[in-house]
């Protein structure tokens, strides 16, 4: 494999074999995607939001396409910290991708109980922070609608890991520059941007919104502008590092991120047509370095002001 | 730095994920296709419920890939098939497919019907968008030995498709106005089976969900064992994104219908 360190995402001096991460959710713990992507083209896994219990998620039906893109109403479904340290990790630690877990939780304990517990956990590359989940605390708001929680939050895990801590915003909020400001305030190494958007289907035939939770996430290539928005808008405002996330299909729309001011990028559900998308971005990506003289990530940047 | 230095290799599977060619596409009834594709050696052989999912549209409609149950088949012929309803914007563009033109798929996937050891009689149901899955399943138990009975129901004549069958399977047609075979519902005909032809015998079914919740409570009633594949809606197809869970008596418990089904014994799942 060869590695250019122009291209190397890194932080804390750790860095990613590539700029291209798969983003959490749309690739369960990496292993169902074996034999379907290869992971030396694959940056960085993140894995499903990790809890300090399993959780079973919400009820079905929880996925309807839209245009352009899907709505999910996965819920928190994952196997739970203990079971994913005992069945995941294997396979996480012998791909040669950063392995970052999405950490989430009811509670403010429920984060710090998760990341204390991996910090003993060997092939960890570092944490990201689902701060778009509905806090019991806070009436079931989310703590990324509100930048005091957001910085609060971030303060009690940077106090916890020395590890790469990254701050994953939510969009549906007024000003997403604000969250992103309050992480960073917080003492987070960087930010991805963006979680999903609040959307909503209705069926004519029942007259009920299609999901049993009435709304769900929005993503897929309806969602590229919104994201490309949140990018630049959030790369100007702070002076971490920022992970464009949104609506990537092809490697067109990741140069564009960049172009935005991403240092990296995350794929997510377009993965789910296209196994091998993130290894096409990361290719593409590069090609279209080479033709345009750029020679390293940040050199994306110079361009967009 | 690189965070991981020792690398140790990760494991590559069989081909899961190819372009397939087509060979050939044809009407099999009103609104009903029949795809065949050529299925290189490298690629696993299908088992009867194993489903396969097709990127129909590079671009963004259809955006998701869709599953489908195999039809059939053919190890000399290399050829698989599946029957499908033409309903919405994915199929429709698969219809319009040519021989020589090819489909992105990963496949087989998923869990198989499973013959039971102390059970020889199949009693396989089918109907709709269930009939292909059920329809490989018979002729795959012929070519065990056994003599399947096979029970499909369909709204009327027109609905029914041309099927190849081998010898050994016995088929029942049902259709609701009586325009073909039995008249009246899957449902309807079991209640007219002998008890003499419910010994060892074992049950499969695929078909519309209010079908096989009636095909499941027979089933118990009568104390033959029953295996049915289900549907839910799928983002992934291969067990990563939780899209397609379903619940099950367990309410601790749910199963991936694209990883743990699509074929489930009918007791495990919450019937609703
Ligand atoms: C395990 C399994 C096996 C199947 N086997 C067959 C088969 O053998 N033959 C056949 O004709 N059909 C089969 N289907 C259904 C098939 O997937 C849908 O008919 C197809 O997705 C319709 O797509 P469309 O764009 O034409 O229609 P749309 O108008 O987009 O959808 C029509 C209906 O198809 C279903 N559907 C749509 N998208 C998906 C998706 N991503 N995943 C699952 N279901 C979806 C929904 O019920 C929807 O209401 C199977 C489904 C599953 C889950
Ligand atoms: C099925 C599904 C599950 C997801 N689960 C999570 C999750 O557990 N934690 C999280 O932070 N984001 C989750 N996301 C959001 C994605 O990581 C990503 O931010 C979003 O889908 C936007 O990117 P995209 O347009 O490329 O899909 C999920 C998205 C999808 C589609
Ligand atoms: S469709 Fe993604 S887990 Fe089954």
């Amino acid at each position: 494999m060869d590695i250019n360190p122009a291209f190397s995402f890194t932080l804390k001096g750790q860095a990613w074999p590539g700029f291209v991460g798969v983003a959490s959710g749309t690739f369960g713990y990496a292993k169902e995607y074996d034999g379907l992507s290869d992971f030396t083209k694959i940056g960085a896994v993140f894995t499903k939001a990790i809890t300090p219990e399993p959780r079973l998620g919400n009820p079905p039906p929880r996925i309807v396409e839209t245009p352009g893109g899907m709505l999910n109403s996965i819920g928190l479904a994952n196997v739970g910290l203990e079971d994913f340290i005992r069945d995941k990790m294997d396979f996480l630690r012998r791909i040669p991708s950063a392995v970052v877990v999405n950490v989430a939780g009811a509670l403010e304990e429920d984060y710090e109980k998760v990341v204390d517990r991996l910090e003993g956990v060997e092939g960890i590359w570092g944490y990201e922070i689902n701060i778009s989940c509905p806090n019991v605390r806070h009436g079931g708001m989310s703590l990324g609608t509100d930048p005091r929680l957001v910085e609060q939050i971030t303060a009690r895990l940077r106090g916890r890991t020395t590890k790469p801590l990254i701050v994953k915003l939510s969009p549906n909020v007024t000003d997403i520059g604000d969250t992103a400001s309050a992480a960073q305030n917080g003492g987070a190494d960087a930010v991805s941007c963006i979680n999903t958007l609040v959307g909503m289907l209705i069926d004519l035939k029942t007259k009920r919104p299609v999901l049993p939770l009435n709304t769900g996430g929005l993503s897929g290539p309806a969602i590229l502008p919104v994201a490309l928005a949140a990018v630049w808008k959030v790369s100007r405002r702070v002076k971490i590092p920022v992970i464009g996330i949104g609506g990537i299909t092809r490697w067109e729309d990741a140069v564009q991120h960049l172009l935005a001011g991403a240092s990296a990028v995350q794929v997510g559900s377009g993965s789910f047509a296209n196994p091998r998308l993130a290894e096409e971005v990361h290719e593409g990506v590069l090609e279209y370095a080479r033709s345009n003289q750029l020679k390293s990530l940040a050199d994306f940047h110079a361009m967009a002001d | 730095m690189v965070y991981k230095k020792k690398q140790v290799p990760y494991t590559r599977r069989r081909m899961t994920q190819f372009d397939a060619r087509v060979m050939e596409n044809r009407e099999v009834a009103q609104d009903y296709f029949e795809i065949f594709l050529e299925w290189p050696a490298p690629a696993r052989a299908p088992l009867p419920g194993q489903l396969v999912t097709f990127n129909v549209e590079k671009g963004f409609h259809p955006f998701l890939r869709r599953p489908f149950a195999f039809a059939s088949y053919d190890k000399s012929e290399r050829l698989v098939s599946v029957i499908y309803h033409r309903r919405g914007p994915a199929t429709q563009l698969i219809s319009s497919l040519r021989s020589g033109d090819t489909l992105d798929v990963i496949g087989p996937r998923g869990f198989a019907f499973q013959p039971p050891r102390d059970a020889d009689q199949p009693l396989l149901v089918g109907g709709g968008i269930g009939t292909g899955p059920v329809v490989f399943a018979a002729n795959w138990l012929a070519t065990k030995g056994l003599h399947p009975r096979l029970i499909l129901g369909f709204r009327h004549q027109g609905l029914f498709p041309a099927l190849t069958l081998r010898p050994e399977v016995e088929l029942q047609v049902c259709t609701d106005d009586g325009s073909l075979g039995f008249k009246g519902n899957v449902r309807a005909f079991l209640s007219t089976i002998q008890a003499s032809e419910k010994d060892n015998a074992f049950v499969w079914a695929c078909g519309p969900y209010p079908m096989l919740k009636a095909v499941h409570e027979w089933s118990q009633a009568e104390g033959l064992p029953c295996q049915v594949s289900v549907e839910e809606i799928m983002a992934c197809g291969v067990g990563a994104c939780l899209g397609c869970a379903v619940e099950t008596v367990d309410a601790r418990q749910m199963v991936r219908v694209c990883t743990e089904g699509p074929v489930f014994d009918s007791k495990v799942l919450k019937w609703t």
